[in-house]
């Protein structure tokens, strides 16, 4: 896979992604080595318009047109054959750091465009018989590590999703011998939801988020709850 | 002086002075041999000044254009000596060389050897720049290169990565990094080339076949333009 950081907008220099690119892979390398996939390549364009097939576009944008108050999200392009990735960095709180910062917000969607670039796969809810859960590897943790200065994002391993590992004695047993939920090892078994997390879920006859109370997320994110952001659009289907 | 000033200034320096000490040329001027030696000396330091600043060349580069474009000026001024200056199609400096019995005696032909000599001087001039590579001229013999590669990366990036050479640069990719060259500057667009390579030969960077293709090119391109980077942490 090879992504590549386009910038459209004054706020984010083509210097300031150079300086992201190498976070940025290793990150993306980090859960590549725990998922087995190919380590993906990272790299700075200065256009957009004439991009070789091979690329997955992540543009900066000021912000959204078609969504409001939306940080980040990430969609496929039916034309292309390919995923594509936008950053809203008006409501950055940062370059690198912060909450919300270009860095955390990249990183959460190329690792979500790696894991499932559709956007579309569901797997069973662990301990939880005829609920489905949704294929994202940032949103349960939704915290960060620094790779250097630069923060990026935590994200669960595939054990995260592992049916057998929802009960807490195999899980406990899991992680005495090395295992890992997310990258971080924050998470203590499958399907656990880290305290700023939530899960997107559904069953035969709906859809919701559910943080690590058990209630329906209260998204701290701004704009995850509006009709077009990433969530909504697995909570609409 | 800001270089996207002074170049132009320089560029105009240089092309007037040919033009005016060019006898054969409409709008030369009728100057004598001590003014046109004096102009003369004023366009070697133009031309190396301008090898300096639009070429990013060392001084000793620089140091020999302008010795090699005097040369080429000693040269024509003696050619103009020795086979008469009127025998082109423009003015004669009315203070040249009074050789009126030498030139009467020989025949009228002397601008094919006079652009031949001309022709050679700027070869020399050329090559003594060492500037003639295959990737076209301009490139530096000597770049120094610091980690920071500025807001061009993606620019040279997208040309590298985006490139239909296999193992080498294609015709194409060296025109648009020439291009970006005589914008941005040559050593500018060495030292991100040469930085993207560094990023993308690192222990930590992905290995992916679009890459290592983009590498392959970098690595070609670099060999084309002989220059010797020195980075400067």
């Amino acid at each position: 896979m090879q992504f590549v950081l386009v910038t459209a907008t004054t706020l984010v220099r083509p210097r300031d992604l150079g300086a992201l690119r190498g976070a940025l892979e290793t990150n993306a390398q980090h859960l590549a080595s725990l998922w087995g996939y190919e380590p993906p390549a990272i790299d700075v364009f200065a256009s957009a318009r004439t991009l070789p097939d091979f690329c997955i576009p992540i543009m900066m944008l000021d912000e959204s047109t078609d969504t409001v108050g939306v940080l980040a999200d990430h969609g496929w392009d039916a034309a292309r054959h390919m995923p594509f990735l936008r950053v809203f960095v008006q409501q950055a709180s940062g370059l690198v750091s912060g909450e919300w910062s270009v860095s955390k917000s990249t990183s959460h969607e190329i690792l979500e465009a790696i894991v499932d670039p559709r956007c579309d796969l569901w797997t069973d809810m662990p301990g939880r018989p005829g609920v489905d859960l949704a294929f994202e590897v940032s949103d349960p943790v939704q915290d960060d590590y620094a790779i250097g200065d630069v923060l990026v994002s935590n994200f669960v391993t595939s054990s995260f999703f592992n049916a057998r590992l929802a009960d807490p004695a195999a899980a406990a047993e899991f992680v005495a011998a090395g295992g890992r939920f997310d990258f971080k090892g924050t998470l203590q078994r499958a399907g656990a939801i880290a305290p700023s997390g939530y899960l997107i879920l559904r069953d035969s006859t709906h859809r919701w988020t559910e943080n690590a109370a058990g209630e329906p997320a209260s998204l701290s994110k701004p704009g995850a709850e509006h009709p077009l952001s990433r969530t909504e659009r697995r909570l609409a289907g | 002086m800001d270089k996207t000033v002074l170049l132009p200034i320089l560029n105009m320096l240089v092309a007037g002075l040919t033009r005016a000490l060019h006898s054969d040329l409409p709008g030369s001027w009728n100057l004598s041999t001590k003014w046109r030696a004096f102009g003369l000396g004023i366009l070697a330091a133009a031309s190396g000044a301008f090898d300096l600043v639009g070429n990013g060349s060392t001084w000793k580069a620089a140091l020999i254009t302008s010795v090699a474009t005097s040369g080429s000026g000693v040269a024509v001024l003696l050619m103009e000596a020795a086979f008469g200056a009127k025998n082109g199609s423009g003015p004669t400096g009315t203070g040249a060389i009074d050789l009126s019995a030498a030139a009467s005696s020989i025949p009228p032909t002397p601008k094919l050897p006079r652009m031949a000599m001309v022709g050679l001087a700027l070869v020399l001039a050329l090559n003594g720049c060492s500037k003639i590579g295959t990737t076209g001229l301009g490139w530096p013999v000597l770049a120094k290169c610091s980690a920071d590669v500025g807001d061009l990366v993606g620019t040279v990036g997208q040309i590298l990565l985006s490139d239909l050479g296999k193992d080498a640069i294609s015709e194409s990719g060296k025109e648009k990094l020439q291009q970006l060259g005589i914008e941005h500057g040559f050593d500018t667009v060495v030292c991100i080339v040469d930085q993207l390579v560094k990023g993308w030969t690192s222990k930590t960077a992905s290995v992916t076949p679009e890459r290592s293709a983009a590498i392959l090119r970098a690595q070609d391109f670099l060999a084309k333009t002989g220059t010797k980077i020195e980075r400067v942490e």
